[in-house]
Formats: C-alpha cells, sequence, structure tokens
C-alpha cells in the first residue's frame, strides 16, 4: 500500500468514526432542544414490547442517552481502533470498527430525533405514538450508512504487527525441555463475571418466590450457560514441550494448538482485543485464532500455511524462545528415512 | 515455569527438575501464590518418570519453597519471593567469575564450600 493509501486510512477512519457521530449527534441534540416547547412534560423515554410508552422523564434524560450512544461509544471505538491504525495496524477488523461506530451514531440520531418528533404537539406523553417505525427507521439508517462507511473506507489488507524475536535459548544436544504457564483473565474481569453469574441466579430466586417460574427458569438456564461459557474461555493452561504448543481450557475445553512440525515461526507481539479481535475469550479474525484474555504482550505462532495462534500469557518471549530452539533441534535430527 | 533437564548429566534429573523450578522463583517468574503445574503434567512433557518429579517437588516443600496441600497441589510459597532478592548479586558474581574464567560449576562449589564454613 502506498503512502497516501495509508493516510487515507486513517483519516477516513476519523471521518466515520469520530467525525460523522459527533456531528449527528450534535445535529440531533440541536433539533430535540428547539422543540422543547412543543413537547408533553413529561415526555415518554422509554417504550414497552407492544410498542406504546412505558416510561417517562425529561428531556434531559433523552439528551444523556444519546450523548452517551451517539458519542460516547462512537469514542470509545475510535480511542481503542485509532491509535492501532495510527501505528501502521491494518486489517478488515478496523475498517469494521470504523463503519460500526458510524452505524452506532446514526442509530442514536435518528432514533432520538424520531422518538421526540413524534411526540411534538402532544397534551401528554400517555397514550403516545408507538416507537416501532422510529426503531425500524433508526436501525435501518444505521445499516445503510454502516455499509456506507464500509465502502467509504479503503481496503485494508490485513498487516499483523511483525513478531518480535527477544529472547534466544540454546537447548543443549540431549537437553530437554519444557515450558507451562497458567493464563487468566485480569481479577477485576473475573470478578465482574463472577458478579454476574450471581446476579442472574440471585434473580431468578426472586422471581421463583414471586411465582414468576417461567423467567426464573430463563434467568436460571441463562446464569448456568455463562457460568459454563466464562469458565470455559477464562483460564488457559499453556504448554511448549517436544510436541509444540497446547493450550487447554482449565474445563478441558477448548483445547488448541500448533505441533511443532507444523510451526513455521513463533514470537511476540503486542495484541489489542477490542481493536483486533472485537473483543476478548477465544476469538477469531481472518488469519488468525487467538486465546485473548487481557491486552499486551501475546505468544504468537505461525503455521506453515501463514495462519497465526495467539495466546496472551506472560513470560511469552521464553515460551517463544523455546519453541524456536525446539523446531531447530528436531530440524537438525530429523527422523531416520526408510 | 521453565524447566530443563539433561539426562546425561551426572546430575539427578529430580535435583535437576527442582533446580530449574528455583531458577523460576528467584527469576521472579515463580511468586508466592502461583501453583505449579501437576506433577503428572510435567513428567508427561519431558518423558520422565513421575515419581521423579514428585520428589523434586518434595524436595522444594522440603526447602520450604513451596507449600503442598491435598487436592490443592503445589503452591509457591512467601519464601520464594525472598529468592528474588538474590538475584542481582548472583548475575554480579556470575558475571565477575566468568570475566575471571572461574566456570559456573566452580564458582558454586565455591559458595557451597565457603558458606557452609560459616561467616569469617
Amino acid at each position: 500500500m502506498t503512502e497516501t493509501g495509508q493516510q487515507s486510512v486513517v483519516s477516513r477512519f476519523v471521518i466515520v468514526a469520530m467525525a460523522l457521530p459527533a456531528a449527528l449527534t450534535a445535529t440531533a441534540v440541536g433539533f430535540v432542544m428547539t422543540w422543547r416547547d412543543d413537547l408533553p412534560r413529561p415526555i415518554a423515554i422509554h417504550w414497552g414490547a407492544s410498542g406504546s410508552p412505558d416510561g417517562y422523564g425529561s428531556l434531559a434524560s433523552i439528551v444523556a442517552v444519546a450523548l452517551v450512544l451517539g458519542l460516547a461509544v462512537p469514542a470509545l471505538i475510535a480511542a481503542t481502533t485509532l491509535p492501532l491504525l495510527r501505528s501502521g495496524a491494518r486489517g478488515p477488523n478496523f475498517r469494521f470498527m470504523g463503519s460500526l461506530a458510524a452505524g452506532v451514531g446514526v442509530l442514536s440520531a435518528v432514533l432520538t430525533l424520531w422518538s421526540v418528533a413524534m411526540q411534538r404537539g402532544l397534551a401528554d406523553a400517555h397514550g403516545g405514538p408507538t416507537v416501532f417505525p422510529a426503531l425500524v427507521a433508526s436501525f435501518g439508517a444505521a445499516v445503510t450508512v454502516g455499509v456506507a462507511a464500509w465502502f467509504f473506507q479503503p481496503h485494508q489488507h490485513a498487516v499483523v504487527d511483525g513478531l518480535q524475536h527477544g529472547a534466544t535459548l540454546e537447548l543443549r544436544e540431549g537437553e530437554r525441555a519444557v515450558w507451562m504457564r497458567t493464563a487468566t483473565t485480569r481479577r477485576p474481569i473475573a470478578i465482574l463475571m463472577a458478579a454476574v453469574v450471581i446476579a442472574l441466579a440471585g434473580g431468578s430466586l426472586v422471581f421463583w418466590q414471586v411465582g414468576e417460574a417461567t423467567a426464573a427458569w430463563v434467568l436460571l438456564g441463562t446464569s448456568a450457560f455463562l457460568l459454563l461459557a466464562f469458565s470455559a474461555t477464562t483460564t488457559f493452561h499453556v504448554r511448549v514441550d517436544e510436541d509444540g504448543l497446547s493450550a487447554v481450557s482449565a474445563l478441558g475445553l477448548p483445547r488448541l494448538g500448533v505441533a511443532l512440525e507444523d510451526m513455521a515461526d513463533a514470537g511476540v507481539a503486542h495484541v489489542n482485543g477490542f481493536a483486533e479481535f472485537g473483543g476478548w475469550g477465544v476469538r477469531q479474525r481472518p488469519g488468525a485464532l487467538g486465546v485473548i484474555l487481557r491486552n499486551g504482550p501475546s505468544l504468537q505462532v505461525t503455521r506453515r500455511n501463514g495462519k497465526r495462534l495467539i495466546i496472551t500469557v506472560d513470560d511469552a518471549s521464553t515460551a517463544a524462545a523455546l519453541l524456536t530452539a525446539l523446531a531447530r533441534g528436531a530440524a537438525s535430527s530429523p527422523p531416520v528415512s526408510p | 515455569m521453565l524447566i530443563r533437564l539433561d539426562v546425561s548429566s551426572a546430575v539427578p534429573i529430580f535435583e535437576q527438575v527442582a533446580a530449574s523450578i528455583r531458577t523460576d522463583m528467584a527469576a521472579g517468574q515463580l511468586n508466592p501464590g502461583d501453583k505449579l503445574p501437576s506433577a503428572r503434567d510435567v513428567s508427561a512433557s519431558l518423558g520422565v518418570n513421575l515419581h521423579t518429579v514428585l520428589r523434586a517437588y518434595q524436595a522444594l516443600r522440603d526447602e520450604g519453597l513451596v507449600d503442598m496441600r491435598r487436592g490443592r497441589g503445589a503452591v509457591v510459597t512467601p519464601a520464594a519471593g525472598a529468592l528474588t532478592d538474590l538475584i542481582a548479586d548472583i548475575r554480579h558474581l556470575g558475571a565477575k567469575a566468568s570475566a575471571l574464567g572461574i566456570a559456573p560449576d566452580a564458582l558454586a562449589a565455591l559458595v557451597r564450600d565457603i558458606v557452609a564454613s560459616g561467616p569469617e
């Protein structure tokens, strides 16, 4: 990619992910503020499953939601993605993040405008119009603009950070070695996950006591499912030995790995879960599978077919050095051919 | 945690395993509260007997560096954290010995004998 192409990736990302949501939010908030004398007090700010209003409040609460959804969310996306783009990282994921920020900005602006505009001239917000047309219009506009933002941004060939090969390790002839380490999510995240599971289970108990058996079962099921999903993806035992690299969840599944014969390169690189994989956990992006439990240094192993396995584990440089040394040893003493 | 061993060495394998783990503790790669991998996993990866690895863990327990509790496995004790205070001095001493042409084994023997003979 040429230097100008590189520049336009960043500038167009800034346009779709930052300028567009900011301009739309400012416009939407500006309009609803000029309508404030035509609106019922309080106005409807929440609508039930049937589409009719069931929550009422001040115009300020609508503006607050518009600011969070239309400004803060795109800003968060930009704040995690832009530094990586500026440092030269490229990939379809970054392009998607730009589109997502644009779409969220549009969703917020259209929803704010429509849901307030439809209440202009009402004496009382109770029994006001249904919110469905506003929802359909805002989601439709969000998807349309999101797709447009995708095509407005230039194509990005995935440029993955070069692997760093810091440490080296020499294995003498006949020497054996194993490297083992447990990779886990950071404690605050683990506590948050536990709190969600406990809150859902507690909620189930409350519903059970008030006689809402169906809701209780749904919450209990969700709680159990999340407990299973969290325990399968928060702790991995990572091992490097003569067989290669393996990462096994504390639950026993999933198991991931690269056999030594299949390994082309091993090194260390910085990884940002949100920007590169769209989140944390066991994650996939084109050309790479990741056990992404945190941001920061990661062990990255490239297979012979070019695909990569990425694991965020401490002391990754020792693991990479050992993998390299083991591969070198295996290559210098090939099995006796028949 | 990196464990290296040389089966052709005269040093018993369990001592080599224990020494590797001790080095990881001194280098701060294993910290108080960390759990050592199960002896079964280590023995499978290194291709050595399970009892050899267990013997290494027991040696570390006798030194007070790990705590072995039923059902919890081997956990690194706070005493192991104190080893990190030595690493800078050891590296310094090693560099000095190397500059003087003294081999690591000879240096280790010197340290052992001089420490054993008590303060001057």
